[in-house]
């Protein structure tokens, strides 16, 4: 085993078994940019050990048990106007609710409007972070945890869920002695879109999940030592209540341009693709402080470059009219979730 | 158990000292801050800064757990090894102390080693005067802290640098380690402009501090006894999962009902439910006139009513609903009444989720009385 564990948190939609392949091989091929990978007899593998995390099984549970029970009463005497309802819930296809509805938006639904699923899904996620954890320091390893879209708000949650004490007895909190997470890295962070408006703990109050104030940080009483925050300027899921923590030391933030397809620009790998991100992440998984040097990162940016060629500001109307707005008030948000509409219809489209 | 007793020795000998920690001059150890670049070196907390080579030495650059390898850490480890384990009682900590105790006073530059001998020797008081038995729970009834021994970021760093150092207090740190001044990227990730790397002990002295610090760290951080804590998850996630996937079954409205009226949280999954216009297929049988009726195909639908759920894993559930019964009968009426459910709500369940009723109809041909009802939870039987 090696002496990095990095836990990978996923976002909205189905995630099976090896999901994480893409995102394995965006860090992989981001370290053959720098010393001491690019030479090439030493890779990734051999200091970093991915462990993936899962929560899509909670969602799927709700997903399938109303489907079910809409689709065994589909055959009973129901009075007619009942017979819409339980048609929708039970469809499987394309129907009147888009099917994107049903494997990616629901989640997003479930996960902010309904605090149990919020709390199942903190309850299967810090299980597994704590099993991992514990392999991890049999093998005096540094754990990290990485993380995307709503995977961001989940790992918010759970680490801060992970300080109470009933039964972690303080081992994850720092203020009573426990350890530190050694770096949570964010990409596409919509931890403070999707903030807890009901707290899910017993013990702490829901103004402690507010991600701008929360002890996710990396201070003092922080839950972490390195925070990395990675978006994209058009990315729409980003646009309405940016998570914009202010300077701190260990914190990392990005805030990119360049894209290759429109339908990627909310994807981790389309942000780790910047030689500038990927060191600054890479330091933080490897414990290689001057990891990427400035020769190495200015090195890879015309490949990032003509990888990345489009800066068009296919979303800067609208990006420029939230820009200088809190993003609270109906219309922006309204504006928004159409932006993220569009947005899924093109991720609909073949490439 | 002599490595023990002569630790302890040492120890004792030491608390003392490490009370007053006289600024003992070391052989090499006041380097003077280089000239040139380094007249704008970040000098912090008294240490003055020593611009470091390039390409960075290892030391300076890796985090403690990828130098464990090193010769020069497996030199000051060496005596302690076998004390670094996931076993340790207080006992063994306090001896693991003793030993670095030993390594800490050969410290050159006089504030690190009065900080490093100092937080070590108040580190073993504090926990020789614990109660508790385990050493995790003996280190955090002393108010002990993990971050004392691993490296940490600065806030309070000179100006354009990134300090890390050990021994954190509030936003400084009493030992510097090494910074870096300038460079970094930009929030679009391209190079700000070069940078230069700064250190503030000398390697001898480095050494020891990374060694000694990464050794009660992982010592601790192998006593943190997680096992337990896993299991306890381990049941808490079961529990919900229980409530959520085999329990008695929920339509969306109510998943909102009991979302709001349901008290919960990621550790306490709900003890209890509520049931509302959940519709159920089912049967009714007459009562009254069972010699002549058969069962009835009838849709039952539970308008309110409640469950309660029993065991750490929430493996049991029972309750009662106001249920009314349709059946494709026309002549046969409203059928209303009490329904009990109960059920065992475990993914390897056997039993069926029941649901039986008693109901009062009252036919439009004049027939009325009593009937049973029953419903089945077929998904689950079919899954």
């Amino acid at each position: 085993m090696t002496g990095n564990r990095v836990f990978l948190v996923h976002g909205m939609g189905s995630h099976p078994e090896g999901w994480s392949q893409p995102w394995q091989q965006a860090f992989a091929r981001a370290a053959g940019e720098f010393a001491p990978y690019a030479a090439g007899d030493r890779a990734l593998a051999d200091d970093v050990t991915f462990v993936e995390v899962g929560y899509d099984d909670v969602f799927e549970a709700y997903r399938a048990r109303w489907r079910d029970l809409a689709g065994a009463l589909g055959d009973a005497a129901l009075p007619a106007p009942l017979q819409p309802v339980f048609a929708a819930l039970a469809q499987q296809g394309d129907g009147v609710v888009p099917e994107y509805f049903w494997t990616h938006l629901l989640d997003v639904l479930l996960w902010f409007g309904l605090a149990q699923a919020r709390e199942a899904v903190i309850a299967t996620v810090a299980e597994q972070l704590v099993n991992g954890l514990e392999d991890a320091l049999e093998d005096g390893a540094r754990v990290h945890v990485v993380a995307h879209s709503l995977g961001t708000s989940v790992a918010h949650d759970t680490l801060l869920c992970l300080t109470d004490p009933k039964y972690t007895g303080g081992r994850l909190d720092p203020a009573a002695g426990g350890r530190r997470w050694d770096s949570l890295l964010t990409f596409a962070n919509v931890s403070r879109l999707l903030a807890a408006t009901r707290s899910p703990s017993s013990v702490q109050p829901a103004s402690a999940f507010d991600p701008l104030t929360s002890r996710v940080n990396t201070g003092p009483n922080g839950l972490l030592r390195d925070f990395v925050v990675a978006r994209h300027r058009l990315d729409p899921f980003t646009f309405v209540r940016t998570f914009e923590p202010p300077a701190a030391a260990g914190l990392s933030r990005f805030a990119l341009r360049r894209y290759r397809d429109l339908a990627d620009i909310h994807a981790l790998e389309t942000l780790l693709a910047n030689p500038g991100v990927a060191a600054v992440c890479l330091r933080s998984l490897t414990g290689d402080r001057a990891l990427g040097t400035d020769a190495e990162i200015a090195a890879a940016m015309p490949r990032y470059d003509q990888q990345m060629p489009r800066t068009d500001a296919a979303f800067a109307t609208l990006a420029g009219a939230l820009a200088d707005n809190a993003g609270t008030s109906f219309v922006d948000v309204a504006r928004a979730v159409l932006a993220i509409v569009r947005e899924l219809d093109g991720l609909r489209r073949p490439v | 158990m002599s490595r023990a007793r002569s630790a302890a020795s040492a120890l004792a000998a030491l608390l003392g000292a490490a009370c007053a920690a006289p600024d003992r001059q070391a052989p090499g150890s006041s380097s003077p801050a280089p000239a040139g670049p380094a007249a704008q070196a970040p000098d912090y907390g008294g240490y003055a800064a020593r611009l470091l080579p390039e390409p960075v030495p290892e030391l300076f650059r890796l985090d403690a757990a990828r130098l464990r390898q090193r010769p020069e850490y497996a030199a000051i480890a060496a005596p302690v090894r076998e004390l670094v384990r996931p076993d340790l009682d207080v006992a063994g900590f306090e001896a693991l102390l003793g030993q670095l105790l030993l390594a800490a006073d050969r410290i050159g530059e006089p504030k690190a080693r009065a900080a490093v001998v100092g937080r070590l020797a108040a580190t073993a008081g504090a926990v020789r005067l614990a109660s508790a038995t385990s050493l995790w729970a003996a280190f955090a009834e002393s108010k002990g802290r993990l971050d004392d021994f691993a490296l940490q970021h600065a806030a309070d760093a000179p100006a354009g640098c990134r300090l890390d150092g050990y021994l954190p207090a509030g936003r400084s740190v009493a030992i510097p380690f090494a910074c870096e001044q300038g460079g970094g990227v930009d929030d679009e990730g391209r190079p700000r402009g070069p940078s230069r790397w700064f250190a503030y002990l000398d390697e001898r002295d480095a050494w020891i501090v990374v060694a000694v610090f990464d050794l009660v760290h992982s010592a601790l951080e192998a006593n943190l006894q997680l096992g337990e804590v896993a299991a306890r998850l381990r049941q808490n996630r079961t529990a919900w999962d229980d409530y959520l996937r085999h329990g008695y079954a929920q339509y969306p409205w109510e998943e909102l009902v009991n979302d709001r009226l349901v008290a919960s949280a990621w550790d306490s999954p709900p003890d209890r439910q509520f049931v509302f216009l959940h519709a159920e297929p089912g049967v009714v049988f007459d009562l009254q006139h069972g010699k002549d009726t058969s069962l009835d195909a009838a849709l039952l639908v539970h308008a309110i009513g409640h469950l309660w759920y029993f065991g750490d894993d929430r493996g049991w559930y029972a309750g009662a609903s106001a249920t009314a019964a349709i059946t494709s009968d026309e002549d046969h009426g409203l059928g209303y009444g009490v329904t009990l459910h109960f059920g065992r709500s475990v993914a390897s369940a056997s039993v069926p989720a029941v649901s039986v009723g008693l109901l009062w109809h009252e036919g439009n041909d004049g027939e009325r009385g009593l009937e049973m009802s029953i419903g089945v939870d077929l998904l689950r039987l079919l899954r």
